[in-house]
């Protein structure tokens, strides 16, 4: 769709680039260039917001033509472009500690390949491909995409995506094609889904962007430009040239920014229609007529955020009994109490409750999504927590439930359990906290309390199997982490791969359940008896039962049965990390002259991890 | 705003010069920045401003911004 000039201005004064993009995607507006050049020159008024990306393009096909609109999408995503396009039609040159692309040495390096780089069948009608012959070819398909991007995988770091340019043409069998037995778009799919495993279960830092989703978006004649795809080479139309952009900056942005872990929701007119308090129960709009049904596929939106490993809160103004009501006796209420890691049902100020929230979950204010419908409450939250993103829901009853769709921190690049169960471990927290209370209100200590728990704490070191889930630790922790130094999934594995390198790791289960891989800490051997912690970190899901110390002591006395004689260690401040200013020179690090810390292993004598409420498994430590 | 002026807007967006780099007379041949990308730039932005669907065949032949501007006239812009 066009943008009219009065859209235009009503774009050039969104609160955020967020904003703006928001608004081109769900209404499907697509600038014109010049349009996007004011657009782009409006965003860079944000600029403080922006972040630096230097992006590496490998091509079979023209990309130059790209920049602009990956420029414009970088701005609406808070990024800031360094573009390198390698020699066209360069592949697996470009693959190598010499090449132009490692100079450049990409945060991100995208892959724009055809389908006929994978396998010259596919230069041919597909339909033409013998049925007893497919398989063949498929297998050819996948041999030779994992061997490039396992190149790319060797000699870059940082993310790679991989894109395969799906037929600018209709099927070969055209509208029979659904139907055929040669199904050219069934076959298409079956061999994405078998590059896309491939890529997931070989690769760390990868990821396959399905360009057929972005085609089925806006349509296959929006998305290319045959003139330009036959004269140039360039296949894309304005529409597909935004479309792809913003995905590609989309994932950068997702990457490159601060990760979100909250969305609090607003419940009046965001979760239903209407105001339970006034409304009631039979008058809210939610079911299966309009607008209620926007409402009902809004909270459907919203339970895949949680399956994406976001955490849900609740921050309504309203009485509880009210919203607990619809909670359980409205038919068409999906999202029910056990979705929400937490809730503020109240007449606070909402800027308070969110407050309240990020202590209660433990989670720095700027990991916060905040969504609601009011103007003053969007206002209220921006004004005084200007780390909080703030959504505000569409006035537009249609457009609520895509509403969230634009935001790239709520992409995610991988899943790992912990993800998947990050709501039910809230729960679990809280009923932890409710047992401390009754045992407190008994008069029993804190220790009491740490061992009725029934603790077990179990480490690993080197374990490659984790490494998503151990890459992720360095990337979201804040608050529970020394050095905050960050590792993307090939930095860590080079850690595990390397002998001189230790990354140890724990869990801990207790009689509520289990947390995951919560703990992680990385030492580097500096001489035969000598090491540096380079990482100590924990997730703050476990702060408060003496894990950290057990966690420490396990390793210390694991680094002395190796002749491990002196352990370095540095804190670096951050904004955030105040939390473990004094965890070393509480725990037996002296101060040397240069600001360093040290801790001499000599003296300790055994494990003494045992000396906490809980029970560690691990290397030496039996 | 007359034809040239618009003209001169689109192309000094779409090749990132200032528009007075712009001139009646430019060509290809004189402004570094129109190269064949550049070119298609200037082609893409003109059919978004004008609301025009060019023949490709037509591209190559607009290279100057005289022909552009009689091409303009003979789509009955302005």
């Amino acid at each position: 769709m066009k943008i009219s000039d009065d859209q235009l201005e009503k774009l050039l004064a969104a609160q955020s680039p967020q904003e703006i993009k928001s608004l081109l995607i769900r209404r499907n507006m697509v600038p014109t260039l010049a349009q996007a050049s004011k657009l782009h020159k409006y965003i860079n008024t944000f600029q403080h917001t922006q972040k630096p990306v230097r992006l590496g393009i490998v091509h079979t096909y023209t990309s130059e033509l790209l920049d602009p609109w990956l420029h414009f999408s970088a701005g609406l995503n808070q990024l800031h472009l360094d573009i390198y396009h390698a020699p066209y039609g360069v592949t697996v040159q470009e693959a190598t500690a010499q090449s132009g692309l490692t100079a450049h040495s990409p945060d991100v390096t995208l892959l724009l390949l055809t389908r006929e780089d994978l396998h010259p069948a596919l230069q041919t009608n597909v339909a033409h491909i013998q049925p007893a012959d497919k398989q063949n070819v498929h297998h050819q398909i996948q041999l030779s995409l994992t061997s490039l991007v396992g190149r790319y995988r060797d000699s870059v770091a940082g993310h790679i995506i991989v894109t395969l340019l799906p037929s600018p043409l209709s099927p070969g069998l055209g509208l029979y094609d659904g139907m055929a037995v040669n199904s050219e778009t069934h076959w298409w799919n079956q061999i994405k889904e078998n590059l896309a495993s491939d890529l997931r279960e070989k690769f760390s830092g990868v990821s396959y962007l399905d360009l057929d989703q972005l085609v089925m978006q806006i349509g296959r004649d929006n998305f290319f430009d045959l003139r330009l795809w036959y004269s140039s080479t360039f296949p894309f139309a304005p529409a597909g040239a935004f479309a792809i952009s913003n995905a590609v900056t989309t994932i950068a942005a997702c990457i490159r920014l601060t990760r979100a872990k909250v969305i609090v929701l607003d419940a009046d007119n965001t979760l239903w229609g209407g105001v339970i308090g006034e409304d009631g129960i039979n008058g809210i709009a939610l079911g299966q007529d309009y607008p209620g049904r926007v409402y009902v596929d809004f909270q459907k939106r919203i339970l895949n955020l949680q399956k994406r490993g976001f955490i849900l809160a609740l921050c309504s103004k309203n009485n509880p009994e009210d919203v607990n009501e619809v909670f359980q006796n409205h038919p068409h209420q999906l999202l029910k109490n056990e979705h929400f890691a937490a809730q503020r049902v109240n007449w606070l100020p909402k800027p308070d409750n969110l407050r309240s929230l990020a202590e209660e979950l433990n989670l720095g204010l700027d990991s916060f999504i905040f969504v609601d419908d009011s103007d003053y409450e969007c206002a209220a939250v921006r004004h005084s927590l200007q780390e909080v993103e703030v959504i505000q829901i569409p006035s537009r009853p249609p457009e609520i439930p895509t509403c969230l769709d634009a935001l790239a921190r709520l992409e995610i690049t991988s899943l790992t359990r912990e993800d998947l169960e990050k709501t039910a471990m809230y729960a679990k927290e809280r009923m932890r906290k409710s047992q401390l209370g009754a045992l407190a209100e008994a008069g029993g200590s804190v220790e009491d309390y740490l061992k009725s728990l029934n603790m077990k704490m179990s480490v690993g070191l080197d374990d490659l199997s984790l490494l998503q889930r151990l890459a992720q630790l360095t990337q979201k922790t804040n608050q529970f982490n020394l050095t905050t130094r960050r590792y993307d999934e090939k930095g860590m594995a080079e850690k595990i791969n390397n002998a001189n390198t230790f990354v140890f790791h724990f869990s801990l289960a207790d009689n509520f359940g289990d947390s995951g891989i919560v703990g992680l800490a990385i030492i580097e051997k500096e001489s035969d008896n000598s090491a540096r912690l380079d990482t100590f970190l924990m997730s703050c899901r476990v702060i408060g039962r003496l894990a950290e110390q057990a966690f420490l002591s396990s390793i210390l006395y694991n680094l002395k049965c190796r002749g491990v004689e002196e352990l370095s260690a540095d804190y670096i401040p951050t904004r955030k990390n105040f939390l473990v200013a004094t965890f070393l020179p509480d725990n037996g690090f002296r101060q040397a002259a240069d600001g360093r810390y040290v801790r001499n292993l000599l003296e300790i004598t055994k494990c003494q991890g045992n000396d906490f409420p809980i029970h560690i498994e691990g290397p030496f430590c039996e | 705003m007359s034809i040239f002026e618009k003209l001169q807007e689109i192309m000094a967006t779409a090749l990132e010069l200032p528009t007075s780099a712009i001139k009646e007379s430019s060509t290809m041949e004189n402004i570094e920045e129109w190269d064949s990308l550049g070119h298609v730039h200037i082609m893409v932005a003109i059919e978004q401003a004008f609301d025009l669907y060019m023949d490709v065949d037509d591209f190559a032949e607009l290279d100057s911004v005289p022909a552009i501007l009689k091409y303009l006239k003979s789509e009955n812009v302005g």
